[in-house]
């Protein structure tokens, strides 16, 4: 029998040597996009995989991963562990997950397919074919765990009709729109570098670890069995970058470039994240300040350090996100909790275990600057008066979040933060210093932005009426507005055998 | 070697505890922390490293190194890898 082959060897094998050169066509036509962004290959045999990984082994793997997951899976359903949860208001966090996160998955599917084809290096090819089919691994188990909590409360049944509609969903839709629509370097550097190694861990690993903490064994699996592929997603991202730099000198400038836009456009979507991780999970482990540090400050400041021979440095208005670290997640879900009643979950005023936790966590912003707004508005859901803002929110052009933020880095933490962009004639209206410098580098892209507010005033959404345009995304009436007394908080009581005679408050 | 921290998160689960266990033997100067729901990580300056061979000890049986990867959550570093050992560093 021959020899078994040592795991370099595999690889190399697996690797190189099926391409060959065209001569029907000329390869710039074979390839038609591996040039236009100015990025210079000129020996696509350094790319290297550091996770060796044959096809072999990689099914093995995975098939086992799955194998794992969905025994879980099955004995989570089989002995209705959605009871066993801390609170049905957890699964709000959920519905954004499966909304929001989901469908970028689907979307990380179709982009990786697509540099497959667009690359015409083979060790490039067959990572961008594994993560392809990574990334459809996860849309899948996402759905299929997920699907046991659609059968029991709202706001799950058609994430993929919302993703292309809804307004808080344009967030994360955008951005991967965002990168999608660039060349296929762009949309590496964008996902494999700048989300997925600078800043996923702060979604997979604090969050999931928190759904553990919540009684939640199904999303942590798949979780943790989506991020044990993103482990190696992150490595790739970091060896990625090392190529295109090494390649040509002329490749650092537009790789930092990119570096600077998508660090600031993946961490404008993961706000969402901060808010679901500090208010939406009953019981948090974790703060978001507290992840932003290990996961942000600590880490990305090793990984850049580890760059700066390759002379990259730490993302454009970097500061500014570590500035907003103590603040970003309140005034998210501030938002969130005034427009709920045009969102597919349900928001409530935290409780006072949950404000004391936030107090200790956030000793500099929580009591001075947010906890005395809660208490307004507990004070006006006491007297009947449950704040929604009636308004339509004005959207940012390049992260399309409602303008919420204020001028922290300036010292100013109560004073709103806009900036204004002409183009063409036209006004348009950023949220800070980065997303207009995204928007004026790039105008004649954002200045296309599907922003759904307009998409509403312009009567593209349903018609004139909130009504109308919760129908078009799919809503149902039970899906939006206060957790207190809604569908999942009745049918949730009603299981564990608790008084419904709850205040009728909103 | 460098003095940037690096890390790797794994699972808390039994087919986990020979890699953690070869971590902790292999790598004295790690930290272990516990303190977050499900999962392990592991820190350490410069570098952390395992050996096929002290794995398949652990495990009482032959490991082939690549079953990290059903087990693995996150890691910071560059990963240098082959058939006898698993290393993440900055250089």
């Amino acid at each position: 029998m021959a020899k078994k082959l040592n795991m370099r060897k595999r690889y190399e094998l697996l690797t190189r040597g099926l391409g060959w050169e065209p001569t029907y066509q000329p390869k710039e036509k074979v390839f038609p996009q591996e040039s236009y962004e100015g990025i210079k290959i000129v020996d696509w045999d350094k790319w290297e995989d550091p996770f060796r990984l044959t096809a072999e082994a990689y099914w093995k793997y995975q098939a086992e991963k799955d194998k794992k997951l969905y025994a879980i899976i099955d004995s989570f359903a089989q002995n209705n562990g959605h009871l066993n949860l801390t609170n049905a208001s957890y699964i709000n966090a959920l519905k954004i997950f499966i909304q929001g996160v989901s469908p970028l998955e689907y979307g990380a599917h179709r982009g990786f397919a697509n540099l497959a084809r667009q690359f015409s290096g083979e060790g490039a090819q067959i990572a961008c074919q594994m993560q392809s089919i990574d990334e459809l691994r996860h849309v899948q188990t996402q759905i299929h765990t997920l699907s046991h909590y659609n059968k029991h409360f709202t706001g799950l049944h058609d994430p993929f009709h919302m993703h292309d509609r809804v307004w808080y969903l344009s967030v994360p839709k955008s951005y991967f729109d965002d990168a999608r629509s660039a060349g296929p370097f762009e949309f590496m550097t964008s996902i494999s570098f700048a989300f997925e190694y600078i800043l996923t861990n702060l979604l997979f690993v604090p969050f999931m670890s928190g759904a553990a903490h919540n009684g939640d064994m199904a999303t942590v699996t798949f979780g943790f069995s989506a991020q044990s592929d993103e482990s190696r997603h992150m490595t790739l991202g970091l060896e990625i970058i090392k190529f295109i730099v090494e390649q040509h000198e002329d490749n650092l400038e537009i790789v930092q470039g990119w570096i600077d836009k998508h660090f600031w456009r993946a961490y404008r979507v993961l706000g969402l994240v901060s808010a679901m991780q500090d208010y939406m999970l009953p019981d948090s482990p974790m703060s978001w300040k507290e992840a932003w540090d290990i996961y942000f400050v600590d880490n990305c400041g090793a990984l850049f350090k580890d760059l700066g021979r390759y002379g990259l440095r730490m993302p454009k208005f970097h500061e500014q996100a570590t500035a907003e670290a103590e603040h970003l997640s309140h005034q998210i879900y501030f938002t969130l909790y005034q427009f709920s009643h045009a969102a597919a979950f349900q928001t409530e005023i935290p409780s006072k275990e949950k404000m004391d936790w936030l107090s200790e966590k956030y000793p500099n912003t929580f009591d001075k600057y947010y906890r005395p707004r809660w208490e307004m508005y507990a004070e006006m859901e006491k007297q009947g008066k449950r704040y929604f803002n009636a308004g339509l929110p004005q959207l940012c052009q390049v992260c399309q979040v409602p303008m919420c933020f204020t001028e922290i880095s300036k010292g100013k933490p109560l004073d709103l933060s806009y900036r204004l962009s002409e183009y063409n004639g036209d006004k348009f209206h950023t949220c800070t210093d980065a997303c207009k410098a995204i928007f004026d580098h790039e105008p004649e892209k954002y200045s296309h932005a599907w922003l759904p507010v307009h998409q509403i005033f312009q009567g593209n959404c349903g018609g004139e009426e909130i009504s109308d345009v919760l129908k078009f995304y799919h809503f149902n009436p039970e899906d939006s507005g206060e957790y207190k007394g809604s569908a999942d908080d009745i049918s949730w009581r009603a299981a564990h055998g608790e008084n419904n005679d709850i205040e009728e408050s909103a | 070697m460098s003095e940037s921290k690096v890390f790797i998160i794994l699972q808390r689960n039994e087919d986990a505890r020979p890699f953690v266990e070869a971590f902790e033997q292999e790598n004295p100067e790690a930290v272990f922390k516990y303190d977050q729901p499900g999962m392990i990580r592991i820190e350490n300056i410069g570098e952390l490293k395992i050996t096929e061979e002290v794995v398949s000890e652990l495990a009482g049986r032959d490991v082939d190194l690549q079953e990290l990867h059903l087990v693995l959550v996150s890691l910071s570093g560059c990963v240098d890898e082959d058939d006898d050992y698993f290393k993440v560093s900055w250089n």
